[in-house]
């Protein structure tokens, strides 16, 4: 009988890279664990974005949920605390919403998804948010920049938005307000095109 | 980390973990109830590297501790 992997995984972000370690037998690993390990994965990333956005805003939402604003007046933690996989919970009014987003976003990014994917929403609230944008840009990029630094807040917006997609392309994967989050696209646009002119 | 020995069913796994749905249909689980929990590692990257292109696997010895 062929040995099987017995199922003994973990992972590990290096260098911001994550690195997935399986158990091999005879060139085959356990597909529990892969998925599992992936799933981890993009957990893990949410979590580390929502750590990053710990404390330099609170994420409130507006208009039925369709739209979010930051402030940083305010920094509370207990909305963070959630995110992830968990099942949405409408009972409560917190969260499940800013996780969804948050880690569409992740994933977005994990995945290189096309930019179009990525909660607008996010995007169009931080467009009043100077360092903000600068963060998510940031981390559309997976880099480290100083966030006191608003020239690289400007170039790395400049970049973001010269790769993305044209602005009748854009949608929300959550909400799926085409028109709205075209709308939003075309604002952030031109307020990039205004802090970058 | 380890997972159990069970029969694995595709849906719960996710159900539990949505965001595994792309995947998962890519490896051809969700066409079935159960799915044996044994594959090549050299289908993996072909695979999965599409979804999660940063991610990078290396594996262990069996009975070999996560570093």
């Amino acid at each position: 009988m062929r040995p099987r992997p017995k199922g003994r995984s973990g992972i590990h972000f290096r260098r911001g890279k994550p690195i997935i370690y399986l158990e091999c037998t005879e060139g085959h690993v356990n597909a529990v664990d892969v998925l599992r390990e992936f799933g981890c994965m993009v957990e893990m990333v949410t979590t580390q974005l929502l750590s990053i956005m710990r404390g330099q805003s609170e994420l409130t939402m507006r208009g039925n949920g369709r739209h979010f604003s930051f402030s940083r007046q305010v920094t509370p933690g207990h909305f963070l605390e959630t995110a992830g996989f968990k099942s949405p919970d409408h009972s409560r009014q917190y969260v499940n919403l800013h996780a969804a987003a948050l880690q569409s976003l992740a994933l977005a990014l994990l995945t290189r998804t096309d930019p179009r994917f990525v909660f607008l929403d996010i995007l169009e609230s931080a467009r009043e948010d100077a360092m903000m944008l600068k963060l998510l840009s940031a981390l559309a990029y997976r880099s480290n920049i100083d966030l006191q630094d608003r020239k690289e807040l400007e170039d790395y917006a400049s970049l973001y938005w010269s790769l993305a997609p044209g602005e009748g392309e854009y949608y929300c994967n959550i909400h799926q307000v085409n028109d709205a989050a075209s709308y939003y696209a075309r604002q952030l646009r031109s307020n990039v095109r205004a802090i970058t002119a | 980390m380890g997972s159990s020995p069970y029969i694995y069913r595709p849906k719960d796994l996710v159900a539990a973990y949505p965001s595994l749905e792309s995947p998962a249909r890519e490896l051809g689980l969700l066409e079935h109830i159960t799915f044996q929990s044994a594959v090549p590692l050299d289908d993996l990257p072909k695979r999965l590297f599409s979804f999660f292109p940063d991610a990078r696997i290396e594996t262990m010895q069996p009975g070999s501790l996560v570093p």
